[in-house]
This record gives structure tokens, sequence and C-alpha cells, in this order.
């Protein structure tokens, strides 16, 4: 069982910019997902997790290990996909992989190379495997990054932006993989996509402008807004006056008329009904509160 | 409009970037520093700024600007791609027309930017200099303004439209790398080709080689060499280059070929293009493997096993990666081609340099010279590319969240870094060696190839950590590389203009090894200074390892920290670094500095000074002359050592009484005594002394002098003169001067202003100046000598061998003169084979190491011609010996002659005759030293003007003769042709105005080259016979002390010569002249009786050059040779009478004509001496 702990985390970028202010987390293992819109933080945790950088103040420990001071003791047990990455010209997939696998410490050739072999297998690389990855499209770039972090025996498991890209084929062949390892590690998904968390997640938190602004179990936090959540469908033309009437968490355009979502803990108005409110609910209404 | 908008906006980005400052912050520094530093290439030129230095200059800056013309083009070009903007970029409504011209103007601009400013610089330089005002031009606009329209406008077009080019169709940083470094391996091609004054040459190649080269140099430099190599200096201070000739054709030439290259890559570029090379390959067949299932592997990074293991893993991909590149390939073939260029070049022996074997040492000195050139540029380019690597792939955020080290990381990248030079060393020593399997010469040394990766791996190896040091510490590679490139400049070629001199200031600096092998010794004494100073500069290296590794980036913060967590170790690793640094410095320093004086240029001239200052009173002294030496010389060479104990007589010559002798020691002596005498003052500092004589020494009168001293040659203070091999030590080292030495005195007027001196008087030169008492004659004394050495070495001198035995470890030869001699010997020591001939009732004897045996039978054989002809032709030769000793190649000159010996550079041992077309270099040196026995020894001159042209230019003459008779007139010719440009260059490089033969003093153009011609030129004109009965005259008139001059040659010349050609040989040897011949038209037609009848103008000028170096036209009247060749041989060959400028000759002959040549045999002193030669045309 492992357990990372975020205390307290602040970054601040030259200029003055806040990144995060006072971020406190605890993560046990199992899928734990980190659900906030562009430019909420989200990637400037992962990177300090990822000890990529350091935060201005606060702490993190891993198993009770301090890592802003001895970051090596993360390094050893972590599996990191960048939001962004790019690869070396005139390598293959296999080659990589089994680069980044000696980089890691897998010093047993044969461990190496069926490990290497499995992940390939599993991100469906394996007919790729002679291919140079900088010819790669961005799903199948994309998939080897997966498999790069799966190497060795990670036990935090960071994945910035995973499924970015991927067509909904490989992007179920992820979640399955990845719940798979959950189940024995931590793994920390950021992405601003709500099903990719409401698929996976045990456990979750919502960042805004560099701070948490609420966490939870999903369910649970599902269950908080039950009786509170109205549907209606409305014209285009009349969705100025609704939002300024009504507390409007979502729009969604349905055959060329608007799908409102309102938060409401009495019927708002007629013509608005009652439905079970899901983790997009949350998500919004979450954000919306805040502000 | 949007054109300029965006030219504008090109024009923001690149002054934005850090490395477009530093370039303008150099090059403008450059400039000034060129000018006010006094560059020494700018001293072919007697004024800093003139119109031929401006020029130059102009051409130096514009090959410079190659290096910010490839940031550019790299900044300007590749960052939409770097910064994933080009799809951006390229989308928009942008015309393909409008981004090629706005991104090419804006790099052509910066281009040109950066050399104005440079030679803006240079003007700055010339108001800022505190020169001599003598070597400052006034200022002149049209000196600027021409070189920057002809050499730095074009040049800038030519670079930025060929490196825009290879960067646009590539796309790859290191494409445009390599364009770069062909450019320079081309331009290094022409500069050797040609035999250029930057790489050091004498003189330029033959003309036709020049010719070629000054079409196809890119930088238009080999023209502009062309077009000045005879000038003389008066004529440099103003000459603008002619826009004409082959400097014409040269930018016609590559101003089409970069327009060519601009428009081939317009036509082939194309915004859709960008991102083919992500094509996607058409998958294979599924392929059925096995299903392994994911399991977790335990990782332990952390083991020491492991850390290994990943070392060389990461080592293996960055090695890998770079090998397998095709710019490194690229980059390979460019070193094997110059490598085989130079090996080619330095073997076949064009000209008259004649070929050599291709032994290793001659591969390794060119591989280590090369070395730098080619192995500077890479590391500097690849610690950029290695360290930003996985930045500049983006690759960065998986690689460094890894649990390896930052230690490993950065050691890889050391370990890459280092290993690229290696390559290039390793493929110049598989080149070497199949460089001397072609040409089936087998006796290639493997140990001594191997040294090559210490002795030119060092150097690189620490440029390589300091270049990874600066790149570790910056925040933006291109900016890396530009410092890179700074320090190494500055410490390299210009280390002398910004007034480093002492080797512990001179950043990563060893002594070079390129000219410090002899196959006597190896590298022999240079290796502990070598190995010292690497040291130093290792550990100094270990501390920047250390800094860079703590300041080693890593994730996505990239700039610069003070990291101050430093740990016990850390501290400890750095605290002895610095430790071991200052104990090595301070080795060194005390070496070189406090136990051997350092002594600075400056220095020199403090000691001038006070030398002329203290005792210039004893100037009026009169000089005691030697009339016997005795020496015992002690070689002990494992030691590095002689110790030399002397007992001389010397006799006062003069006719008044003498009271005081002041003596110079040239080393320090343990020991000097004068009988009779009380010593007044010793002077520790100058090593002067003065004796005052207790009775005065009267006319004629004899004294007793000894003198002993002890001299070792130490690593930090290395006499070449005295090796573990091959010493070869001269008297003239270590006798001391008996009076002031006037050539002490500082020479330089401006110098001597500056330091308050008097200035030196002019004297008007007379004829009767020359019949003045010289004060350091050369006397002939009776010489005796016994010298010992180790055992295993045989020691040889001048004299008779007496005696010889051994005692204890020691061999002994005693050595004694069979009458008198000259007092100037040279005493032998080494491991010789010993080649012994009688000839004549002469003992040839010829000393060699016995790996040098190929050329022995050619020696004897010059020798045997040489004794003859002389003997026969100038009188008996004066001993019953002639020893040839082979000396290192640290003795500088090709040969020397001593009384009855001469010595021979192991060079010459190394040259092949197995080639008869290649110039046979061998009888040349051998009949030169060996005719100095009669000219120079047999008759020796008075130590005044004219001695040096008498002693060498009949050297010369015999060479001429000799090797006339030996290989036959073609071969001659060659040299004559090579003497007449060496006599122009050295006219043309002189500090003074040329003055007349007979009064050269040390101009060694006039007496061993112009000298020559000018005895060519009467031989020609009196023949060979009667010139040697002048000489021969000469010598039985004067060999019996030194007194001859060169009046006394032309009395002899006059004897011989009828009234009316008196005139001719006074103004070749009197006065200063100079022809410019050429032949005009020349047509034939068929005559009935089956003979040619050849029509031929020729016009013909006459110059005097003046006291102050003016030429003026004068007339002509004097006969000059015509020759006539058919296709296969000559069919003509008379003087003709040529009295007009323009004059018209009638020719017959018996065979179809096809060409036509006046003076064919390089009699006449004419710049220009190919349009004496003419094809004839029918009529």
């Amino acid at each position: 069982m492992s357990l990372l702990k975020i205390e307290n985390i602040t970054k601040t970028y030259g200029g003055g910019v806040n990144a995060l202010s006072g971020i406190n987390l605890e993560i046990n293992n199992g899928m734990f997902g980190l659900l906030g819109p562009n430019g909420a933080g989200k990637s400037s945790l992962m990177r300090t997790l990822a000890t990529l950088q350091e935060p201005t103040s606060g702490k993190i420990t891993f198993n009770d290990v301090d890592i802003i001071n001895n970051p090596q003791e993360m390094r050893n047990n972590l599996g990191y996909l960048p939001q962004e990455f790019g690869v070396y010209p005139k390598i293959s997939a296999y080659e990589l992989l089994d680069h980044i696998a000696v980089l890691k410490g897998i010093q047993n050739k044969k461990e190496r190379k069926n490990q290497v072999i499995a992940l390939l297998q599993q991100t469906n690389l394996y007919q790729h495997r002679k291919k140079h990855v900088s010819t790669f499209s961005g799903g199948m770039r994309q998939r080897f990054g997966i498999a790069q972090a799966l190497l060795g025996d990670p036990k935090l498991i960071i994945v910035d932006e995973p499924t970015a890209g991927l067509d909904p084929e490989e992007r179920n062949r992820f979640h399955n993989l990845l719940s798979e390892i959950g189940e024995h590690v931590i793994v920390l998904l950021s992405t601003h996509i709500v099903e990719d968390v409401r698929d996976l997640c045990s456990n979750m938190a919502i960042m805004g402008e560099g701070q948490i602004i609420s966490h939870g179990i999903p369910s649970e936090l599902i269950q908080q807004l039950e009786g509170q959540i109205w549907k209606r469908t409305i014209k285009k033309e009349a969705l100025a006056s609704f939002k300024t009437a009504f507390n409007v968490l979502s729009t969604q355009l349905h055959s060329g008329e608007i799908r409102l979502h309102v938060l409401s803990e009495t019927k708002p108005e007629s013509g608005f009904e009652l439905i079970n409110p899901d983790l997009e609910d949350v998500y919004f209404s979450t954000l919306t509160t805040k502000n | 409009m949007l054109f300029f908008k965006l030219l504008q906006f090109e024009w923001k980005y690149h002054s934005k970037q850090r490395s477009f400052i530093v370039f303008l912050v150099l090059f403008i520094l450059y400039g000034i520093l060129a000018i006010t530093s006094e560059f020494q290439f700018l001293e072919i030129s007697t004024m800093y700024n003139d119109a031929f230095n401006l020029n130059l200059l102009s051409g130096l800056i514009s090959l410079g600007v190659l290096f910010p013309c490839m940031f550019f083009s790299i900044n300007g070009l590749l960052r939409d791609q770097n910064y994933k903007s080009e799809e951006i970029i390229f989308s928009t409504g942008l015309t393909k027309s409008t981004f090629f011209i706005s991104r090419f103007l804006a790099i052509f601009s910066g281009t040109l930017l950066v050399c104005s400013l440079a030679i803006f610089g240079v003007f700055i330089g010339t108001t800022l200099s505190n020169s001599n005002p003598e070597t400052i031009h006034v200022f002149n606009f049209l000196h600027y303004l021409w070189p920057w329209l002809t050499f730095i406008l074009p040049n800038a077009f030519i670079l930025s439209a060929l490196l825009f080019s290879a960067t646009l169709l590539s796309r790859n940083v290191l494409i445009t790398y390599s364009a770069a470094v062909l450019i320079i391996g081309l331009h290094w091609f022409s500069a050797f080709s040609i035999n250029s004054p930057l790489l050091g040459g004498s003189s330029l190649s033959s003309p036709e080689i020049v010719s070629q080269i000054s079409l196809t140099d890119i930088f238009g430099l080999a023209s502009f060499f062309e077009q000045t190599q005879f000038l003389t200096p008066i004529e440099k201070n103003e000459y603008l280059i002619s826009f004409s000739g082959h400097f014409l054709w040269n930018r016609i030439l590559w101003i089409a070929i970069g327009s060519m290259a601009l428009f081939i890559t317009y036509k082939l570029f194309s915004f859709r293009k960008i991102n083919s090379s992500s094509k996607k390959s058409v998958l294979n067949k599924k392929e059925v493997a096995n299903l392994h299932v994911f399991v977790p592997v335990k990782t332990n990074a952390n083991t020491f096993r492991m850390k290994i293991f990943t070392f060389w893993s990461l080592i293996k991909v960055d090695f890998k990666s770079t090998l397998k590149s095709v710019p490194f390939l690229a980059l390979i073939i460019i070193w094997i081609a110059m490598l085989g260029f130079s090996f080619n070049y330095a073997t076949s022996g064009i000209e008259v340099y004649g070929s050599r074997y291709p032994t290793t040492d001659l591969f390794l000195g060119l591989i280590i010279e090369l070395l730098p050139l080619f192995g500077l540029l890479l590391v500097v380019f690849y610690s950029g590319e290695l360290v930003w690597k996985t930045r500049s792939h983006k690759f960065a955020e998986i690689i460094d969240v890894t649990p390896v080290q930052n230690a490993v990381f950065f050691g890889s990248k050391l370990v890459v870094l280092i290993l690229i030079p290696m390559v290039l060393i390793l493929v110049a020593i598989l080149t070497g060696i199949a460089f001397q399997l072609i040409h089936g010469y087998f006796e290639f040394n493997i140990p001594l190839y191997l040294s090559t990766f210490y002795y030119g791996g060092i150097q690189l190896m620490l440029y390589a950590i300091f270049c990874l040091f600066v790149q570790s510490m910056v925040s933006n590679k291109y900016l890396g590389m530009v410092i890179c490139a700074a320090v190494i400049f500055l410490f390299g070629p210009l280390s002398d203009s910004i007034g480093l001199e002492h080797p512990l200031l001179l950043f990563n600096n060893v002594p070079s090894m390129a000219r410090a092998y002899s196959d006597f010794t190896g590298y022999g004494h240079y290796i502990s200074i070598f190995n010292w100073m690497a040291l130093y500069w290792i550990i100094f290296s270990g501390i920047l390892v250390l800094l860079s590794y703590k300041f080693w980036k890593r994730g996505i913060d990239t700039r610069f920290k003070v990291k101050t967590n430093w740990s016990f170790k850390e501290k400890i690793s750095m605290g002895s670094l610095l430790l071991i640094f200052g104990c090595v410095g301070g080795f060194i320093f005390y070496n070189t500095t406090i136990v051997n004086e350092y002594i600075t240029a400056d220095e020199v001239y403090d000691f001038n000074e006070n030398y002329e200052r203290k005792y210039k009173k004893y100037d009026t002294l009169t000089v005691p002359k030697l009339v016997y030496v005795s020496t015992k010389m002690d070689i002990y060479p494992s030691e590095n050592a002689y110790s030399v104990s002397a007992t001389s007589t010397i006799i006062n010559s003069s006719s008044t009484a003498m009271n005081e002798i002041f003596v110079t020691a040239k080393t320090p002596l343990s020991l000097l005594q004068i009988e009779n005498s009380t010593q007044v003052f010793y002077d520790s500092l100058l090593h002067t002394y003065l004796f005052k004589l207790k009775t005065p020494l009267l006319s004629n009168q004899r004294l007793k002098m000894s003198y002993q001293l002890n001299k070792k040659s130490t690593s930090f203070n290395i006499d070449n003169s005295i090796t573990k091999n091959g010493s070869y030590i001269k008297s003239a080292q270590f006798s001391p001067f008996l009076g002031y030495v006037n050539r002490y005195e500082i020479r330089d007027a401006y110098e001597r202003e500056k330091r308050g001196l008097p200035l030196l008087k002019n004297t008007v030169f007379t004829d009767a100046h020359l019949s003045r008492h010289a004060k350091f004659n050369f006397e002939n004394v009776t010489f005796e000598t016994i010298i010992s050495t180790d055992n295993n070495q045989i020691a040889f001198s001048s004299g008779q061998l007496v005696k010889q035995w051994q005692t204890g470890k020691r061999n002994y030869f005693q050595y004694k003169s069979e009458g008198k001699i000259d007092h100037l010997v040279a005493y032998f020591s080494g491991k010789y084979h010993i080649e012994k001939v009688m000839h004549r009732g002469i003992n040839i004897e010829l000393y060699y190491l016995p790996k040098h045996y190929r050329n022995v039978a050619e020696m004897i054989k010059v020798t045997k011609a040489t004794i003859d002809y002389c003997t026969e032709n100038f009188g008996g030769y004066p001993h019953n010996y002639l020893r040839i000793g082979e000396m290192s190649t640290f003795a500088g000159s090709n040969g020397q002659a001593m009384p009855g010996v001469i010595s021979i550079n192991e060079k010459i041992f190394k040259k092949s005759i197995e080639n008869p077309e290649s110039f046979n270099v061998i009888a040349r040196v051998l009949v030169h030293e060996i005719s100095h026995q009669w000219w120079g020894l047999l008759l020796t001159p008075k130590q005044i003007e004219g001695a040096l042209f008498i002693s060498e230019s009949f050297a010369k003459y015999s060479e001429t003769v000799i090797l006339e008779k030996l290989y036959g007139k073609a071969m001659v010719n060659k040299l004559s042709a090579y003497t007449l440009r060496k006599y122009f260059t050295g006219r043309s490089r002189a500090s003074h105005p040329e003055v007349p033969l007979y009064i050269t003093a040390h101009e060694q153009y006039l007496a061993y080259s112009k000298g020559a011609i000018i005895l060519n030129a009467i031989r020609e004109l009196i023949g060979e016979k009667q010139l040697n009965t002048a000489l021969k005259n000469l010598i039985i008139k004067y060999d019996k002390g030194a007194t001859a001059t060169s009046l006394n040659l032309l009395e002899e010349l006059y004897q011989v010569t009828s009234k009316e050609n008196h005139v001719l040989i006074d103004d070749w040897i009197k006065r200063v002249i100079t022809y410019d011949l050429s032949i005009k038209t020349a047509t034939y037609k068929k005559l009935k009786n089956n003979k040619y009848e050849i029509q031929v103008a020729i016009s013909s000028q006459r110059y005097h050059t003046n006291k102050s170096g003016k030429e003026n036209v004068i007339e002509i009247n004097e006969p000059i040779t015509i020759r006539v060749n058919s296709k296969t041989e000559t069919i003509y060959l008379k003087p003709h009478q040529i009295n007009k400028n323009q004059q018209e000759f009638t020719i017959v002959v018996d065979k179809i004509p096809e060409y036509i040549n006046i003076d064919p045999f390089f009699t006449r002193l004419d710049r220009n001496v190919s349009d004496n030669i003419k094809m004839i045309l029918p009529k």
C-alpha cells in the first residue's frame, strides 16, 4: 500500500504567476482522477510530483519519504507520461523502450525483453515495434508514451492528459490497462475529460486556478447533488436570458436547440425537469460555485 | 508592404537573440584588435591599415562571418520547426516568394551588418592605435570601400545563399554545420594549395596552381594573393585589387553559384513538403507473437553495477545516433579528403620540395596540425547538440524522471563528446596507414600512431569538457556555441593579440607536438613539458567537470541556478582539485618563471636597452683575435647535458696597445680567465665582463684565455642542441664575444624613440665602406679538441682524428686541425652508422641514423660529383676528410657547413628520389653545403655587407651547375623559376627598401635568391668557363684570411668580361634593376626551302628601384636569350640584343615551331614570367 501526501504545495513562476497555491491531498492505491479546465494548474502539479520542478514551498512525501529533498526516491517508483513529448529520430520503438527500461533500472535482459514486448502488445504497437517512433501517428505515439510509463515496477503512475488523441477503441484498451494496474499502485490521472474519471477513478479532485476546489469519491459527490439538477431544452436565442435568470451549469447543442442543466434546490420554472445528476454536473457545479 | 513588415519582424527576431549581440561585439572587437594589437599576418605589409591590409582584413572578416551566417540561417529558418509553429506559419496566406525573400534578406543583411561593423572596428582601431605612426596609413575612404564592394558584399551574399539553401532544403541543423565545415574545408584546401601566407607560406606556389585556385577559392583570397604576391611594400600601401582577370571570374563564378543555389532552393522548397519526413510506411503483415502478459518487473537503479550498465546504455544510444547521422558521415568524408590531400601534398613534393617517404611521423605532424581546425568545430557543435538533445527533441520529461543520477547522465555526455574527436583521430590513423599501404611503404609505426590519441587528443578533450561546462551553464544552445567558439579563438589564434603569453594563462593550451618529433629521440624532451601542461589543464578541467555536474539541468527549468547544497564529498573533491591545481600550477610557474627566466617580448627589448646603455662605452675597445682554440667537450646524452672547458690564445692584431678587454658571454660561463689581467666586473644579469690588463698588450702580442661552462637541457628550458641521441652543439652557441656586440642594439627606430635611445645613424653607403675593418671577423685558428660521450655513441667534429679510446663508460675522440681552420665548428654525438668512401684522396664519411639508409648511395654519389666539379673549377679541397653528419629536425635548417664537416637535417634523409620526375632535394642540399667548403670556408669573406652574397649565391650557383650536370636542365629550370618567385616575394615582404646585391646585409631573398639569378645571368652572358675562371682567381687571391669583399668579386668579374658588359654587371650587382619582358605576338610562315620564318614582337621594360623603394623606367640594351621549341625539342636558342621597348625579330627555323620563349632560363628579374612564353600561330 503506497501513500502520496501533498501538503500545502505552492508554485510561483517568475513574473509572479501563481500556478499552484496551497494544494493538500492524500492519495492511496487506486485510480485518482484530477479534473480541471485548461490552465487550472494540473500539469504544474503533475510535473512537481514527477520531480521535474521544485515547488516554491510545501512538502510532498511518498511513503513517508520527502521527495523534494530526495527526488531519487520518487524516480525509483515513478511512471510518468507527460502531456506532450517528442522522441529521438531514427530509433525504433523497441530500441527506445528497451533504452528507457535500462534507465529505469531493469538490468536483466530477458526480463526487460519480456516486459517491453508485453507492453508493446498491450498498447497494440507490437507490429510497429521496428519502426522509428518519430514516424508514428499521434495516437500511436500516445500509446508509446503509455507503454514507457508502465516500464519497470512503478508504484506511482502519473499520466497527464493520456487519452487526448486516442480513438474510442484505443481509449477503451487504455482504460482497461490502467484499471488493471491501478489495483496495486497509485495512478494519478490528470484530465479535463469527465468521462475518463467517471469510468475509472475511485477517488478524484477538481482543480481550478491552482487550488483543489473539491475532492472525494465520485459517487458521493454525485449523491450530494441529488434533486438539484434540472434540465430543459430551449431555443438558441433564449440562452442569454436563461443564463442571467438561473444558475446554468452546462449547455449542450442538440439538433439546433440547446439543452440546459441548471442547479437549483427547487424547480426553477415550469418546463424544467428533474434529472439524476452525473459527474459532469458535479464538475460544472463545483467550478460555478467557485466562481 | 506585407513584405517589409515581414522583414522588419525578421530583423526584430534576430536582433533579440543574445548570440546576435555577442557576434556584433566580437566582430567589432576583432576589427579594433587587428590594428591596435598589430596582428602578425598584417606584417606582410609595412602599414597596418594600408590598402593591402584593409583588403586582407576584409577577406578574413568575410571568412569569419561564416559562423554568424550559419547561426542566422539556423535561427531564421529552423525556428518554426523548433517551436512547432511551422504548420501555422505555412498555412497562412503567406506566399512562398514573400517568405523566401524576407527570410533570405534578413540572413544576408545580418551577415553583411556583422562584417561591416568589423570593418568599422578596424577604422576605430586605427584611431586608437598607439603603434609607430609610420605604420599607420592616413585615412582613405576608398581603401575601405573598394574591399567592401569586392570582398565583403559578394562574400556575405555567397555565404548567405549557400547556407540558407542548405538549411532550408535539409531542415537539419547538422547539415548546416556540415555545409559550413565544407566551406571551411574548401577554403583550407585553397590556402594549402597556393601555400597561402595565412598558413605561414613563405611564397606562393607555381603560377599554374595559383591561377586555378584563384578561380575556385570561395572567398577570393587566393586571387588577392595572386595579384599582390610580388608588390613592393610601397605599392602595397596604395594597391586596390584590380577587378579583372582571375579575380573578376572568381566573383562572377561564385555569385552565379550562390544565385543558382537560391534559385534551385526556391524551386524545390514547398510549404507542403515540410512534414514529408513523417511519412507513414505500409504496415507489415500482422505478426503473430506469443502473447506476453504485462507483469511489473522489479527495478533497482541504485546499484553500482546498474549505474555502469545505464551509463553504457546512454553512451551507446548517443554515440550510435551520432555515428549514424548523415552529417557526421559527411564530415568524416571531408576529413578523409583533407587528410588524403595533405598527405599527398607532403609526400609527392610539388615544385622544388621533392617527394618524401610516407613516414608515420610526417603524417602524425600533419594530423596534429589539422586536428584542431576540424576537431574543435566538431566539439563546439556536438557539445550543444548532445547537451540539449533531450530537450530539443522534447524527450526530456521522459528521460529526466527516470531514476538515473545526474552524474551518470553527465558522465555519458562527457564520454560521447570525447569519443567524437577520438573517432576523427582513429579515422586519421586509418587514412595514414591506408596511404602508406597504397604507396608500398610498410614501416608504419603503430605505437607512434596511437600516441596521437594523447598528443593530439588531449586538447580536444579539454575543450570538450569546457564546452560541456559552458552548455550546462547557458540557457540556450546557440549562445553556448558562440561563447565556446569565442573562447577557443581568444586563447588560440588571437592569444597574442590580447597580450597573453605565459603558458599558465593560455587556457587549454598544451605545447603542439606537430613538429616535435625526431627519429633520433622521438618526442624526447618535449614529452615532459607536454605532460606537465596537460596535467595542469586536466586538473582545471576536473574543476569544470565538477561545476558542470553541479549545474546539470534536469527537468523543465533551464535557467541557470546557483546551487549551494554541496555535499561533503563534493566539497572535499572540489577542495582537493583546487589544491592540486594550485600545486601543479605553482610547480610549473616555479620552473618556467623562477628557475628559468621567463622572458616576454618586451623583456628582450629591456635586455637590449640595458646592454646598450651600460656598455656602449666599450664599443670603441679593440677586439682581440683568436689564433688557437683547444676544447674539452664532455657530452652526457643521457642527462641532456654537456660541459666545455676551453683554452685559447688571443692576439692583438691592431696597431695600438690594448688595455682592457670587454667580454659578452652568450650563455653564462662558470669560469672565465684572461692571463695577466684582473677582472674589473662581472654583470650577472647581462653576462658581461671587463678585464684590465696588468701590462698593455702590444701589437701582435698574445695572451692565454680560458673559460668553462656547463649546460643542461631541462623540461622547462629545452636546449635542442643536446639530446639523448643526435646532439649537435655549435661552438657559436657558447664561445663568448670579446667585445661590445653592436647587433644587440635595438634596430627599430620607433622602439628606440619610445625608450629614449638616440636614433641610429643612417649611413650613406659608399664603396669605401667595404674596406673598413670588420669587428667580429671570421678568423682561422689552430684547433684541437677532445670530445667524450656515452660509450654507445660516436662523437666527431672538425680536424683529423688523432686518437680514439675508451675509459670507463665513455668514448673519447681527439681531433686536431692540420693547419688553420675557421674557428666556428660543431660537435656531434649520436648512435650513427658510418659509410666510408675514399675519393680523390679525401675520406668521405657519412654519419647517419641506421633507419635512414635509403639515400646513402645517392648522397655519396652527389658528394663525389660535387668534389669533382669544385676541385676542377674552383681549386683544391683543403682537407683530407669530409664528414657529413645527420642532425635532428630540431636544428632547423636543411644543412650547415663547418670546416671539413657538413650537417644535413634528417628531413633530407627522408626524402625520396624514387620518382625521377620529382625534384632532387637531397642533391640540392648536399651540393649547397659541400660547396660552402669553397664558398665561405676556403674563401672566407670579410664579415661586412656583401659577405652573405659571396658565400650564399656561389653555393646556390654551384647547385645550378652541378644539378644540371647530374639531372639535366629541366630540373634546374624548376629551381630557377622557384628562386625567382622567392626573390619577388621576399622583396614584397621586406621591411626596408631593397639594397643592391653587393651590400646585402642579412636579406636572404637577396643573398640566396637574387644572387643565384644574377650569377645565372652572368653565366649566360659570358659562359660558365669564364665565370669559373673569375671565381677560381678570387679564391687564389683571398684564401689566406677573411678579407674578400664583394668589390673584389666585381674586380675579378671585370677581368673576364668585355668592357661593354661591365655596365650590365654593375646594373645587376651594384644597382636594383627589374624587368618586364613579354612576347606580344608570334606567327610563322613556311618558306620555299622548307624552312619556317617566325615573326615575333617583344615588349621589354627595365626599372630602376631607388633608395626609397620607388621604381622608375630606364632604358634597356642587353642580350636576352630567345628560345623556340617544336612539339618535341628546342629548335632555336640564341641571345638577341634587346634595345627598344617594342621590338620585332625574324627567326628562321628548320621545323614547325610550337612556342617561343624569351628568357627561358629565368635569368632576368621579371615579376610576371607567364607572358614570356607564347604559342606561335601560322600566319
